[in-house]
């Protein structure tokens, strides 16, 4: 046998010839000596490979193969809870931020009233010191859907005379209030905001 | 192409529509759904069972590479493109294994095959059984002899009936490349156990003789 001869029988064996080459195989197998010694040899040596895995194979126990299979996959995946997504949530940054915006509303909540600047304000006026709103009676007196400012009264702070200005916005809603110098007192006749330039 | 030992096409066909396909269970699996990987893990298992067995020769081994192979397997199942059958990437996560632990164990332990192989013919007598563990001897010591792609050729067409298609596909080869590694290693099997059945083919013959002179007489 050469080696062509070699592997057709290898392909004989696979069932890979063509049925006439396979035919001719069989028939040199079934009469030529040497052919069926080497046939005989590579059908053994593949039975002699299977026989102990098969044997081996139909005593395999796969009874605990899942359970150890199973104990080391990762864990798997879940919703988080409210209090894994708050903590998620609440990173140093945010917490910065929460922080800065709690320390913000606290100083608008507690600060004290701003007193705005008049919508058009008389050139003459100056800044003066915060003093206390005009009493309740008194901006009683101004009418409800007044748009021009009303003068309630004039004060002296401090050697100037200051001149108290009450606008309801809306009626029975917010009062702005402001607070001028008056012309006399400032001197220069330049008009200027009191402390804040955002009316509340 | 002989078929390995496997279910009928009926059978196949009844199988296949029962059971849900392995690209849905992978599916499934990618979402994470755990069942669906131990169903997967159940229909696969006896045959990289016997993937691993024919290469490690060892049935603690293979079913430690089982293990092995399935978690690693569920770990890359990103990696799977859905180009082969599932079955046979799995086959093939499992040849490149055994290949790894075979690299490190640094020989081809090939004593399963004498420790066993003749255990289901025991009926035979005391004389077939000794030239039957000579040629056992003979067969493990060609095998080893083998270089690794040649073994692993022949193992997977031999103990798992691989075609040669498969073959390819899980050895990342062109086809022919199988069919010359299977042709190359069966001539060194064949060199190695010729001296052995040409002295068992002459007693045939002559337990033939002789029981046509029993049957004369």
């Amino acid at each position: 046998m050469n080696d062509q001869d070699q592997e057709k029988l290898s392909l004989f064996l696979d069932g890979a010839l063509a049925p006439e080459d396979a035919a001719e195989v069989a028939r040199l197998v079934a009469t030529d000596p040497e052919w069926k010694a080497a046939h005989r040899a590579l059908k053994l040596s593949g039975e002699m490979m299977r026989a102990p895995v098969e044997q081996a194979a139909r005593s395999a126990n796969f009874d605990g193969l899942w359970a150890g299979i199973e104990g080391r996959l990762p864990a798997p995946e879940r919703a988080p809870s409210l209090l894994e997504r708050l903590r998620a949530f609440l990173t140093p940054p945010v917490l910065v931020g929460l922080a800065a915006a709690a320390a913000a509303a606290a100083y608008v909540a507690t600060r004290p009233a701003p007193t705005p600047a008049p919508a058009s304000p008389s050139p003459g006026l100056a800044a003066t010191p915060r003093i206390a709103p005009a009493p309740e009676s008194a901006l009683a007196a101004a009418p409800a859907d007044a748009s021009e400012p009303v003068v309630i009264e004039g004060i002296e702070s401090e050697g100037s005379k200051t001149v108290l200005v009450s606008q309801p916005v809306e009626p029975g809603g917010t009062t702005v209030i402001w607070l001028l110098d008056a012309p006399d007192a400032a001197g220069d006749g330049a008009a200027a905001p009191t402390t804040d330039d955002d009316p509340i | 192409m002989n078929a390995a030992p496997s279910a009928s096409k009926e059978e196949k066909n009844a199988m296949s529509s029962m059971e849900t396909p392995d690209a849905e269970l992978v599916a499934r699996v990618r979402e994470g759904d755990r069942n669906a990987f131990r169903k997967l893990v159940e229909r696969h298992r006896e045959r990289i069972y016997r993937v691993a067995l024919g290469m490690l020769r060892n049935p603690d081994d293979a079913m430690d590479a089982v293990q092995e192979v399935f978690i690693r397997v569920h770990g890359r199942l990103t990696d799977f493109k859905g180009e082969s059958a599932f079955g046979t990437w799995l086959v093939r996560v499992t040849v490149n294994y055994c290949i790894d632990r075979q690299r490190r164990q640094k020989t081809w332990d090939a004593r399963f095959v004498v420790d066993n192989e003749w255990e289901g013919v025991s009926e035979e007598s005391p004389e077939h059984q000794l030239v039957n563990a000579q040629i056992g001897e003979a067969l493990q010591r060609a095998l080893a002899e083998l270089g690794e792609e040649h073994r692993t050729a022949i193992m997977l067409r031999e103990v798992n009936g691989l075609a040669y298609e498969e073959i390819a596909e899980v050895m990342g080869c062109p086809k022919g490349t199988v069919m010359s590694r299977l042709h190359h290693a069966r001539k060194k099997l064949q060199v190695a156990l010729r001296p052995f059945l040409e002295e068992a083919g002459e007693r045939d013959l002559a337990d033939r003789a002789g029981e046509g002179v029993r049957r004369r007489e």
